[in-house]
């Protein structure tokens, strides 16, 4: 594969890795916030449950872009494990071409929410409902990306490398 | 037509394809063959989207972390040394202080695989080095860990208490009676395997002895306490505890256990955020799906077969394990609850079943399908951790199977197991 595309895709992983990260985080801090809030001293912050409830949506779709990429999303492997390698090497290139048709009906749809959602405040927060669903989005472009990669690699019989984890 | 497509996603499941895009793909065929008027194309993500829109879900991250950052922080190993000072002395002590360790743990993870994990690196080249057989060596671990989704924080019971608007400190106490018991009887099994194979036993220790590895392990052992004490004398929400649990976690494997160092922190917070989105994936994915199921009236189809057999609790939560345990055979345990969840608890309303009693149920059932042959998921765990063979574990594993088997009976035909603790707590 050529090496300016491995680079821009091991910087795309690695800033991947970091907002799971950073989401996660977000997620610890603004909860124990709450509690600080309620126990203790006035944190300021209207309605954290709504900020800790955005995090989880970008944390579940940026985070499954992620296990997608390294191929630790859950599958069935019954019959799969089973088959000849040709058979099977048929069969992912097939996985991958319905993930991509799948994936180009949720871009538009989840574009959409986007524009739906920039006009209205989600209560307590400084945000617009658009905030939540460009975490849909987003992940939606990069699984595109993973995924097409990993078809286009296959089919000139390549494998795309493992992410390098931070 | 929609049956059909429940079929499509069937097949798609066993031929291997992704399983959340699975639920995605049957509900998108749906979409493409619904008669009338046409459908949004914003409908599937905002679905999606809607399905882990909830602060309730927030505890998942957060529970997974705290037990990431504990099994990497030097916890197993002084639990490990725990339960030998308590049961050392006895023959066949590792099997013992593998149920031990995996019971407390627990309370700690709430994830039946990384307790496998966790337990199984030390102590299966230990009971190897000591005698054991690679076959029971590998059953107790995998018995060890069937314990850990059963006690709180368990991420399945979560996931129950979010697809069937149960409480969650509910469910959480539902699990630990049958949790109890099935220790208890691993324990015995463990003893009569030990004592007819002749297993050895290790010198006893002193009470000081004793109380020193209670005192390291104590920072371990609080955690559960802290849990459950929080929620319930009304200090902390269920998401609230799960955060201090991450904080502590990190303040005792920084500066207590010295187990991680601050380089790694983001490493081990990557892992658990990747691991809780493979799971919320699947409840996002269910979204849609739930649409498909509810439009095909697959679960009215499901209740009318069911009902037309017997309308009796007992008899109808006896179908519905059998079911689940043949499922169990095909699906790990969390997919399986989000694909079949949404059809059985009409049905055990219908019939009168309390539903935290269903839930305790379904998640024991569905764990006991992590550890029952042919594929069993902690089996594979546990054979490729310990580099042991596969067929030796699957026979040993039968007693404990069996031991398993016969407290999910008794949880179903004696509610009180799974309602009384529950029922306490106001």
């Amino acid at each position: 594969m050529p090496t300016l595309l491995l680079h821009a895709l091991r910087l795309l992983d690695r800033l991947v890795e970091w907002v799971v990260i950073l989401m996660m985080v977000g997620i610890v801090v603004v909860v124990s916030l709450q509690f600080v809030d309620r126990h203790f001293i006035d944190t300021g912050i209207a309605a954290p449950d709504q900020y800790a409830r955005v995090g989880l949506i970008w944390l579940t779709f940026i985070g499954f872009a992620m296990a997608l990429r390294s191929g630790m999303n859950i599958r069935v492997d019954l019959i799969d494990a089973r088959l000849p390698p040709k058979v099977r090497f048929v069969l992912e290139l097939l996985f991958d071409a319905l993930l991509v048709v799948l994936l180009m009906v949720l871009l538009p749809g989840s574009w959409r929410l986007i524009e739906i959602g920039k006009d209205q405040d989600l209560l307590g927060t400084v945000f617009t409902s658009a905030v939540p669903a460009a975490g849909v989005f987003i992940a939606c472009v990069l699984m595109l990306i993973y995924v097409g990669l990993r078809l286009v690699a296959r089919l000139f019989g390549h494998e795309l490398p493992k992410p390098e984890e931070v | 037509m929609l049956p059909l497509l429940f079929v499509a996603f069937l097949l798609a499941l066993l031929i291997g394809f992704d399983v959340g895009f699975s639920m995605i793909f049957s509900a998108w065929l749906g979409i493409l063959a619904k008669p009338g008027e046409a459908i949004d194309n914003a409908m599937m993500a905002l679905s999606m989207m809607a399905a882990v829109d909830s602060y309730a879900l927030v505890q998942v991250p957060l529970f997974i972390l705290a037990g990431e950052l504990m099994n990497s922080g030097g916890l197993t190993m002084r639990l490990i040394d725990w339960a030998m000072a308590l049961v050392g002395r006895l023959r066949g002590s590792l099997g013992h202080v593998s149920i031990i360790t995996n019971f407390v743990l627990a309370g700690v993870s709430g994830s039946a695989v990384a307790d496998a994990v966790a337990t199984g690196k030390p102590l299966i080249p230990a009971m190897r080095k000591e005698g054991y057989g690679e076959g029971f060596a590998g059953a107790v671990i995998v018995a060890g860990a069937l314990l850990g989704p059963m006690l709180p924080p368990s991420i399945p019971m979560v996931v129950y208490a979010q697809i069937s608007n149960q409480s969650v400190i509910k469910l959480f106490m539902a699990g630990v009676i049958p949790a109890i018991i099935l220790a208890m009887g691993f324990l015995v099994v463990c003893s009569l395997v030990a004592r007819y194979r002749k297993y050895p036993s290790r010198e006893g220790v002193d009470f000081r002895a004793k109380v020193r590895a209670t005192g390291r392990a104590s920072w371990a052992l609080m955690m559960p306490v802290i849990i459950i004490g929080g929620i319930r004398f009304g200090l902390l929400t269920v998401t609230e505890s799960a955060a201090l649990a991450v904080l502590y976690a990190l303040f005792v494997c920084l500066f207590i256990y010295r187990g991680i160092t601050f380089r790694q922190i983001p490493r081990l917070i990557f892992h658990a955020g990747r691991s809780s989105a493979i799971i919320l994936f699947l409840l996002a994915a269910a979204g849609p799906f739930s649409w498909l199921v509810a439009e095909s009236q697959v679960n009215q189809s499901v209740i009318d077969i069911i009902q037309g057999i017997s309308t009796n609790p007992i008899v109808v939560l006896l179908i519905i394990n059998v079911f689940l345990l043949l499922v169990g055979c095909i699906i790990e345990p969390l997919p399986a609850m989000i694909i079949f969840l949404p059809l059985l608890i009409p049905l055990g309303a219908q019939v009168g079943i309390d539903p935290i009693q269903f839930g305790a149920v379904v998640v024991m059932n569905l764990m006991i399908g992590l550890m029952h042959p042919p594929i069993g998921l902690l089996l594979f765990v546990v054979s490729s951790v310990g580099r042991i063979r596969l067929g030796p574990v699957m026979w040993e594993v039968l007693p404990f199977l069996g031991w398993a088997l016969l407290v999910l009976v008794l949880t179903i035909v004696y509610p009180p197991i799974t309602t009384w603790l529950p029922s306490q707590i106001k």
